[in-house]
């Protein structure tokens, strides 16, 4: 299948007052075509940096230094980062076919208009319809993602509406003119578990059905597993691991990952046994050096893994780790118990 | 028929009805602003029309406020130059808003350069006598009705430009700008359709409060002879009567009438510009009793909102 997006060694610097911090490293990923992508990782590792960089709204002090962002519209392949920020060409393409959809459904939406004005003029923005066409258009869609009584919901102010509607409302501004990718920066972290489960049924119903690619961010394990197709792990602005979903979930290489993973709380474990937590604190991004980011923390990690670059290596189709612990068949040594309780 | 709910204005409108303060200072507005329309009938007397037999009279039942030395109507001459008085009042407000809003809405989204030559420019007239300011103008421009609006205006924008710019850089980093762009809208339109009505509260207020402070300089202006022509009537001119001393001491109705006149009108007008402060702002609603369930919601979002900011 085709790829929607290529990010190609993608590194993004802030300037703060400290100086420059380098906050994505030569990321890299493939997004194929009505695929459903999910990037995971802990706060700060870049997750959200790389959604921005993607429709070029990174904050005023960041900059995408080096590395290409491609889009393909339709077969027509657009080089994201060399278009103008705020250029028609670049407008053009964010809502109409790369839809955003945002983690705070309340502060996201306008609190002065309408919701279903704040939908219709997203259609109105980047389509050649009228306004009744629009109304018309957004009521049905109101009403396919489950928003009850539509055309007086149209009427309604975002402060009237739950957190879920809220969400649906913000997916309807996101989806309205049938983009085709979607990113979605965490998009159930401000809402209930059952809530949160419809609204991923939601996004994956409309890939499946209407053949759209998403990007969900997130740092909840369950919902990747329910709906990624391929993830990419996060850490400290590197991507540290890329796979289908079994390969990462079923099969981690990355120390990282399978930490992460170790952390997830389940309802079988045994409540008598401490939750196993990733040792050590997330280094500030000031203070990475040239090594391996997780070397601090890493239970693996030799004098190598400080002192180069680490490389992405291939493991069976696709499965991309970085990592230079792993043998060829992708296991990493045996940690000797006086290393494992260190 | 679907039921709307009801829309932001329509609330806060059916607020204002229920705050005294501020109906109180409509209704005086409306009257004053009514009376001085049809001035010509309601007094039963041309302002402009010289009677030779009866100057100077004393209030009577014939002349409510007298006439003056050249036989002119007082109550007449008052009520129509209210006229021009409020007309001065209102556009110069407006006009100077509009230059205040457009400026700082651009300048507090836009931030950088702009913003910073924008904010110098206000202080420089600001720290600039302003009385000074208009006589240069004046002096420049000729007198007239449209130059002091065009006076007033332009002399006058940098509060509303502040208050405007100073909500636009707080809101300018509220999420939903931020998905406003994330959808692909044009910065002028995310500016003047998505932000703006968010600072709609304290622009109308400003409106209000320029309004009296305008009345109150023309007739300050014109008092000294710098205002509007002495031919045209406004409140100004009429106190500008009371120069001569024997004015102040013996015919007390040439001067008393029309600061009266502005003293009411411009109460009016602040009262109005309370009465909308506590209704817009969501902080100082002490008195008004809340319309529904939906506007207590309302407010504490609004509320907490503009706390957070």
């Amino acid at each position: 299948m085709s790829n929607i997006l290529e990010l190609k060694d993608v590194n993004v610097t802030f300037n703060v007052e400290a100086g420059q911090l380098h906050i994505l490293r030569d990321v890299s990923l493939e997004v194929p075509k009505g695929s459903f992508l999910c990037v995971v990782g802990e706060s700060g590792c870049g997750k959200s940096v790389t959604a921005q960089a993607i429709v070029q709204l990174l904050p005023d002090n960041g900059k995408v230094e080096s590395g290409s962002i491609n889009f393909y519209d339709q077969g027509e392949k657009l080089e994201i980062n060399k278009l103008e920020k705020f250029g028609s060409r670049m407008r053009g393409l964010r809502g109409a076919k790369i839809g955003m959809i945002f983690q705070d459904t309340l502060s996201s939406l306008n609190p002065a208009h309408r919701v279903g004005r704040q939908v219709a003029e997203s259609l109105l923005q980047h389509m050649d319809i009228s306004k009744d066409e629009a109304k018309t258009k957004v009521i049905e869609l109101f009403k396919k993602l489950g928003i009850p009584d539509p055309e007086r919901r149209y009427e309604a102010y975002p402060h009237e509406f739950s957190g879920g509607m809220r969400q649906r409302v913000m997916i309807a501004i996101a989806t309205v003119c049938e983009p085709d990718l979607v990113i979605a920066d965490e998009p159930t972290t401000a809402l209930d578990v059952t809530i949160q489960a419809q609204i991923m049924t939601l996004l994956k119903d409309l890939q499946k059905s209407a053949g759209k690619t998403f990007i969900l961010i997130t740092h909840n394990m369950a919902l990747v597993s329910e709906v990624a197709d391929h993830v990419a792990v996060m850490y400290l602005g590197r991507v540290v691991e890329y796979g289908n979903v079994n390969q990462v979930l079923r099969n981690p290489r990355h120390p990282y990952t399978q930490a992460l993973l170790q952390s997830v709380p389940s309802l079988a474990a045994d409540k008598n046994i401490e939750l196993k937590t990733v040792d050590g604190q997330t280094p500030s991004p000031a203070d990475v050096t040239k090594g391996c980011e997780f070397a601090g923390r890493c239970p693996f990690v030799t004098d190598a893994c400080r002192e180069q670059v680490i490389p992405l290596l291939s493991f069976g189709e696709k499965h991309q780790v970085r990592c230079i612990r792993l043998d060829e068949k992708g296991n990493l040594p045996k940690l000797s118990k006086a290393a494992a309780n260190d | 028929m679907i039921e709307k709910p009801p829309s932001t204005a329509k609330l806060m409108i059916s607020n204002f009805v229920r705050n005294t303060t501020g109906m109180i200072g409509l209704a005086i507005v409306f009257l004053v602003v009514t009376s001085s329309i049809f001035a010509v009938q309601i007094s039963g007397y041309d302002p402009n029309m010289f009677d030779g037999a009866n100057t100077s009279l004393p209030p009577s039942t014939t002349h409510l406020m007298g006439t003056d030395q050249l036989g002119q109507d007082v109550f007449s001459r008052v009520l129509y130059g209210g006229r021009n008085s409020i007309l001065i009042g209102v556009l110069a407000s407006f006009l100077g808003n509009l230059i205040g809003t457009v400026l700082g809405a651009i300048a507090g989204y836009v931030r950088g350069k702009f913003d910073t030559i924008l904010i110098r420019l206000s202080e420089l007239v600001m720290t600039f006598p302003q009385l000074v300011l208009v006589l240069i103008f004046v002096t420049f421009l000729g007198q007239g009705v449209a130059n002091v609006i065009f006076i007033f205006a332009i002399t006058g924008w940098m509060t509303t430009f502040r208050l405007v710019r100073s909500e636009f850089m707080s809101l300018r980093e509220e999420a939903f700008v931020e998905a406003d762009r994330a959808f692909g809208f044009s910065s002028k339109r995310i500016i003047f359709r998505h932000l703006l009505p968010n600072t709609m509260s304290p622009i109308v207020v400003a409106f209000t409060i320029n309004t009296a402070i305008y009345i109150i300089a023309e007739a300050g202006l014109s008092f000294l002879g710098l205002g509007v022509p002495v031919t045209t009537p406004t409140w100004g001119n009429l106190l500008a009567a009371a120069q001569a001393p024997v004015v102040v001491e013996q015919y007390w109705w040439l001067w008393v009438f029309p600061a009266a006149a502005i003293v009411v009108f411009v109460t009016g007008v602040n009262f109005i510009g309370d009465g909308l402060r506590d209704v817009l702002d969501p902080r100082s609603r002490t008195q008004v009793k809340e319309a529904s369930f939906g506007s207590t919601l309302k407010q504490k979002i609004f509320g907490s909102r503009k706390r957070n900011a």
